[in-house]
């Protein structure tokens, strides 16, 4: 991985068109602003990995539980 | 095309109901061609892989658990279906069915966005940190987040 040190205002330039500022540093906390062209996802990184093991979690779906799931819908549209 | 599914036995899938996910999805970024399918009732439908027969998940329109529900997308997002109007698209959100219903959840912070009418689609990580990937499905019901 390519290390770089960057100071408050001072900025990076990824492939000509992504632009990466340190806009403030405070303590352990950094402030970063991308700009970036419209077709270029921007995320953090922690939120992207809770999705992926969501998605894992998720996708191992019994038949068992869809009728559980079917069942309890058809209690719920009885009760309403 | 005919499929045999592990949890739907076989079904028959037409052309025009195949959803590309060019990217794939986060943890199956191999799988790239899905399906819906409908159920029983009008909450919970299910988006079936086409290229995995067992893989399948449980989605929902997540605005009947929260009706204002607003998450921050990219606007990169959009333009990566082959942008257009707002109207042309639609969200959807994948339920983790647990032992319980009472303890399953709803993922909220990557909700899939379908261009409707391109039939393609991409899983969003949303911008902010309004929604988490788990809520539970049973609050959200009883109006809590």
């Amino acid at each position: 991985m390519l290390a770089l040190t960057r100071k408050k205002n001072e900025a990076i330039v990824i492939d000509g068109n992504i632009e990466i500022k340190i806009i403030d540093v405070q303590g352990d906390k950094v402030k970063i602003g991308i700009a970036a062209p419209k077709n270029v996802t921007v995320h953090r990184q922690e939120i992207y990995v809770q999705i992926k093991h969501a998605n894992q979690e998720s996708s191992n779906l019994q038949l068992q539980q869809i009728n559980q799931l079917q069942h309890f819908m058809k209690g719920m549209q009885r009760e309403e | 095309m005919r499929l045999n599914t592990r949890n739907f036995g076989e079904i028959e899938v037409e052309d025009q109901k195949v959803i590309m996910f060019e990217e794939g999805i986060p943890g199956f970024e191999m799988l790239k061609k899905f399906t819906f399918i409908d159920s029983e009732d009008d909450v919970f439908n299910y988006l079936q892989s086409i290229e995995d027969t067992d893989i399948c998940f449980i989605i929902v329109d997540p605005y009947k658990f929260v009706k204002d529900y607003a998450p921050v997308i990219n606007e990169s997002y959009f333009q990566k279906l082959g942008g257009g109007e707002s109207e042309e698209f639609v969200l959807f959100s994948i339920v983790c069915l647990k032992n319980c219903i009472e303890e399953s959840t709803i993922n909220l912070a990557g909700p899939l966005l379908i261009h409707s009418e391109y039939k393609k689609g991409i899983q969003v990580v949303t911008e902010d940190r309004k929604y988490r990937v788990n809520h539970k499905l049973i609050s959200l019901l009883n109006g809590e987040r």
